[in-house]
């Protein structure tokens, strides 16, 4: 598999699941555990370019794969413009449910930066924020997709 | 500093929006919360939750679990009373009132 960019070859036992490959044994430990059954959404992750969740997924399920975390995502710029939003915005408090939103924040800014906060709230609908009651998330990703159209139409 | 003032006056924050330091580490995914930490022969804790969603405790047999390998300590309810004060109960030793509380 590759893991942000660089090639990974290991032996994981068979019910090891892919976020606690990543956290224990690869030391990524950015991506979080919340729930450990699919709910939360803190341990989102990027396979082939697509999000799952890494509590859901076994890690010999992402042989051949490629896998990218809010590390690799954050080093190469790729989530730049949401960081800046979110942070101008204050919507991390303590942080946990952040790289996951950022991440799934980023789908849609790619896919649809005309979201409606409506349209926002949906695609965050499967991340948990215990700290800011959401609000500043969503103005930040609304700001994001602005950002984002407003470069398109230059 | 007036009200409608976006920047800190000389060492005046009062009514500023204020940049926190941490943020720029969080949103990069490298925070450090309780389950990241490792430390050398760190312990490990598990918790055996009430399999009866009402019961009263009589008995917790813990003789075998201490003996078994790798367990550094089993502690019930009455093992810590002693120790913390007031003590919470987090530890139920008496009546359990839901599934799920530690004994």
């Amino acid at each position: 598999m590759v893991v942000n960019g660089l090639p990974v070859t290991q032996r994981v036992a068979a019910r090891r699941h892919l976020v606690d490959f990543l956290r224990e044994d690869l030391g990524l430990t950015g991506s979080h555990l919340g729930c450990e059954h699919g709910v939360c959404g803190a341990c989102t992750v990027l396979v082939d370019g697509e999000m799952v969740r890494g509590c859901l997924m076994l890690a010999v399920q992402v042989h051949g794969a490629r896998v990218d975390t809010i590390e690799g995502l954050s080093e190469s710029g790729a989530l730049a413009q949401l960081q800046q939003a979110f942070h101008e915005r204050n919507a991390a408090q303590c942080g946990f449910c952040t790289p996951a939103m950022l991440i799934t924040a980023a789908e849609l800014v790619a896919r649809n930066p005309q979201a409606t906060r409506e349209q926002i709230r949906e695609q965050v609908s499967g991340n948990y924020c215990r700290c800011t009651g959401y609000q500043a998330i969503v103005e930040a990703i609304f700001a994001a997709c602005q950002a984002r159209l407003a470069e398109a139409r230059r | 500093m007036n009200p409608g003032d976006t920047k800190p006056t000389g060492t005046n924050y009062i009514g500023a929006p204020l940049p926190r330091a941490a943020a720029k580490r969080l949103l990069a995914g490298r925070g450090q919360y309780v389950d990241d930490v490792k430390l050398a022969r760190m312990a490990h804790a598990a918790f055996l939750r009430s399999p009866f969603a009402h019961a009263r405790i009589v008995r917790i047999d813990v003789a075998a679990a201490r003996k078994a390998p790798g367990v550094a300590a089993v502690l019930t309810g009455a093992d810590i009373a002693g120790m913390i004060e007031p003590y919470s109960g987090v530890l139920r030793q008496g009546l359990i009132h839901w599934e799920g509380p530690e004994g």
